[in-house]
């Protein structure tokens, strides 16, 4: 019986080992977080793990689609709250390797959202994700401008607070 | 005023313009704001670029794949291709939308591009050699050049855009430079003329208040002597705290100025009043609060404050030798006096308008007494100015009311004591004032020329009751040299005689030797006519004025009579006596008889009869009464008489003729 439980039990070890393994593989870090946050350590994040922070929805207008699409993802505020971010500003960093910066003030000003789906469906690369910085330009007219459409990052891949 | 018009008119003008302006430039403003977003959205060269870019990454990935073999080359490439592909999907909307869809050539270009692109997406996702790497970089050769050429007409064409739209600016920047130039020259045109308007209102209010100034003065002043007027002279008085307790009006009137105004002219006249004017003022002007004003014409008024009522007349008397002394005025030396009225309150807060009255009014007392003299006034003063002006008033309806009759006093021959003649003398018995003594209405109604009618009445009754009286006494009638001035009494006396059918020559008109003394022509014209009419005429009153010797003899009178004043101190070998001799030797000369009035005692009597005067006439015979009453004196006298001489028991009395 004993065996049994034990045999069991490296089975059931096994299959964890091989199931978090498969999860590593289907879940992959998809945003790093360093500079001024809490720890000075940086932090990956994966889907999932910023799924659980919070989460929000924007349904806005913006050069890059047609119509107003339902965007949903981590407001940036409880993101940034989570890491426990102390600086001014925040370098993104896009795969394409796109960077701007933008102050922290924004995230305190406007609910922008780091969004992970638009209209239900998770954002591919091919559809600017896996992440993608969104303001709510339609509710804010004064967001209609270069400057608000320059920090909003598409492919979001990390962010350096500063 | 058509200044102030204009200004309005103009000044809704610029604010129309600057309302216009306003709203076009807000128009303009929301073009310009319209045009900058516009810019915003057709920014897609810089789209563009990063599209260049990306594309030119997966192609180096897939040659470093191709070429290596390396896995991390191959997962870049396969990464690049979706950021291509995301890249390129996002040029379909939006601006570069737009773009595509006004350009057909890039809009071909890019499908083309697309195809080629998603044609090799199962390559891609298989990725595991570098064969097939090579052969991808065969197929995707394509893809910079017709990104580049995209690019291009991108570029191009927003190059194009933003010139247009940079047109669009700097014409919306030059509307608003034009509408802001504008509206700054007509706030500016606005801002100087409002300064010019102020400037001019201002200037017109000062005016306005300059001539209310002026007025307010003009209302006060005397404008020729520049002293306080009629008007402003009781309000300059101030009451005073310490010293004086009386408060003095004088008021002066210059005496004769009316003449040298008419002789030497209005401009010397003027001069002479600002002269006085002067002297006056430095006379009077010597205490505080002392004030000289011009009442009008030739009248000064001078309102004093004194410690003692003495002053007043001292002051006065002061002001009159200063008016005496002589003025040099355009190098003619004048003279001129003046008559002056005080009156003095000791209260505290006088009337100064009553006291005003009541210095004039003693002022005309003063000059009706004598020119150049003071009164001063006091309640008598009043009560007679007022009697006297109720005379004047009632006087006008005497006759009517039947209060004005004659009395009679008759005339006796000294030789044989018969009655020769009556006088009528009028008599006034006021309805509510009794009896008005003649030599209190006989000069008011010679004043207000009523003592015309007087006459007229007088010269009716008389002859009326002398048909009541023996045909051998003659009725005399006094005239007033007004009458015979005016020309009216041949026409009235006429009347008289006829309307009574009496006899002419009974009828006895008597003048003063007054009537004679100015040009003797014109009476002696009028009484010559009276003459032929064929009535008696008797000069009157003779000894007292100027008493000429020559009126006795210009005309043929019937009369003469010796005035009472000759009888009154009538004792032997006194002056009086000499000069009754004298008239009478003159009188038998020119073949008049001689009257003599006033006769009141036996003794008076006893002297004239020793003179050879013919008639006699006074209290001694009979005081002036009612016909009736003469009619019965006339009896009883002629009872008395046959051939007596004259009764010696008739008392004299001791009271004055009112004659």
């Amino acid at each position: 019986m004993k065996t049994i439980i034990l045999l069991f039990s490296a089975v059931l070890l096994a299959t964890s080992a091989v199931f978090s393994a498969a999860l590593a593989q289907s879940d992959p870090v998809i945003l790093t977080i360093d500079g001024a946050i809490e720890g000075g350590v940086a932090r990956d994040f994966t889907r999932s793990e910023l799924e659980a922070i919070g989460s929000g929805q924007t349904v806005t207008g913006t050069p890059w689609h047609d119509g107003s699409p339902v965007f949903e993802g981590v407001p940036m505020d409880m993101l940034l709250a989570h890491v426990g971010a102390e600086g001014t500003e925040a370098d993104v960093l896009a795969l394409n390797n796109y960077r701007t910066t933008i102050p922290l003030s924004d995230f305190s000003a406007y609910p922008v959202l780091l969004a992970l789906k638009q209209d239900g469906e998770y954002l591919t690369v091919r559809n600017k994700g896996p992440l993608f910085i969104i303001y709510p330009f339609d509710e804010f007219g004064e967001l209609q401008t270069d400057l608000y459409h320059a920090r909003s990052a598409w492919q979001v891949r990390s962010i350096t607070i500063k | 005023m058509l200044q102030f018009v204009w200004f309005r008119q103009f000044a809704v003008v610029i604010i129309v313009v600057l309302g216009i302006a306003t709203v076009l430039h807000a128009r303009v403003v929301e073009d310009t704001a319209t045009a900058v977003r516009n810019s915003m959205r057709f920014d897609v060269s810089w789209i563009g670029a990063h599209g260049r870019i990306e594309a030119a990454q997966l192609e180096s990935y897939l040659a470093r794949y191709a070429a290596l073999g390396r896995q991390a080359d191959a997962d870049s490439t396969q990464l690049y291709y979706q950021i291509l592909l995301g890249r390129l999907d996002s040029w379909d909307v939006g601006g570069y939308g737009e773009f595509l869809a006004s350009n057909p050539e890039s809009r071909r270009a890019y499908d083309q591009l697309m195809n080629l692109l998603e044609s090799v997406d199962a390559e891609m996702s298989n990725l595991d050699s570098t064969d097939t790497a090579s052969r991808l970089l065969d197929t995707l050769a394509p893809v910079g050049a017709i990104i580049e050429r995209i690019g291009a007409e991108a570029t191009d064409s927003a190059v194009n855009k933003a010139a247009a739209i940079r047109q669009t600016l700097t014409e919306k920047q030059a509307t608003q430079h034009y509408l802001v130039i504008t509206a700054l020259i007509s706030a500016g045109i606005m801002l100087i003329v409002s300064a010019f308007q102020n400037r001019t209102l201002r200037r017109a209010h000062r005016q306005v208040g300059r001539a209310a100034d002026k007025f307010a003065y003009l209302a006060h002043h005397d404008p020729l002597t520049g002293l306080a007027n009629r008007t402003a002279f009781p309000d300059t008085h101030q009451p005073k705290s310490t010293g004086a307790s009386h408060t003095a009006v004088i008021v002066f009137d210059l005496d004769g100025f009316k003449l040298i105004n008419d002789t030497w002219g209005h401009m010397f006249g003027d001069k002479l009043l600002i002269a006085a004017a002067k002297r006056l003022e430095e006379m009077i002007s010597t205490e505080p609060g002392n004030v000289v004003a011009r009442l009008g014409g030739d009248e000064f008024a001078a309102l004093l404050h004194l410690s003692d009522k003495a002053e007043a007349q001292a002051i006065a008397d002061r002001a009159l030798e200063a008016l005496k002394r002589p003025f040099e005025i355009d190098g003619s030396s004048v003279t001129i006096g003046a008559t002056a009225g005080i009156a003095i309150s000791t209260r505290q807060n006088p009337n100064v308008r009553g006291l005003l009255e009541d210095a004039d009014l003693a002022q005309s007392e003063a000059k009706a007494r004598k020119k150049g003299s003071v009164s001063v006034y006091d309640q008598s003063l009043r009560e007679m100015v007022e009697r006297r002006l109720t005379l004047e008033n009632d006087l006008r309806h005497a006759i009517g009311k039947g209060e004005i009759t004659p009395h009679y006093q008759i005339q006796v021959d000294l030789g044989t004591g018969a009655v020769v003649g009556v006088e009528a003398l009028a008599r006034w018995h006021h309805a509510q004032l009794g009896p008005i003594p003649p030599d209190e209405f006989i000069p008011i109604a010679e004043a207000s020329g009523q003592i015309v009618d007087i006459g007229k009445h007088m010269i009716a009754c008389a002859c009326r009751d002398a048909q009541r009286l023996p045909p051998d006494v003659q009725v005399a009638v006094n005239l007033s040299v007004i009458q015979i001035m005016q020309g009216e009494i041949m026409e009235t006396t006429a009347d008289a005689l006829m309307a009574t059918r009496l006899s002419p020559e009974r009828l006895k008109l008597e003048v003063t030797e007054s009537v004679m003394m100015a040009d003797p022509k014109q009476p002696i014209a009028v009484l010559s006519e009276l003459r032929y009419l064929g009535v008696s005429l008797a000069l009157d009153d003779f000894g007292t004025g100027y008493s000429s010797l020559s009126y006795l003899t210009t005309f043929h009178w019937d009369e003469i009579k010796i005035d009472r004043a000759f009888v009154r101190n009538l004792d032997a070998g006194s002056i009086g006596l000499s000069v009754i001799e004298a008239v009478l030797v003159l009188a038998r000369k020119t073949g008049a008889k001689v009257v003599v009035e006033g006769v009141e005692t036996r003794k008076q009597l006893e002297l004239l009869q020793g003179t050879g005067c013919d008639i006699g006439q006074g209290y001694f015979f009979g005081k002036p009464v009612p016909i009736d009453m003469a009619c019965a004196q006339i009896r009883e006298i002629s009872r008395s008489l046959p051939g007596q001489p004259i009764p010696a028991s008739r008392k004299a009395r001791r009271k004055r003729s009112p004659e």
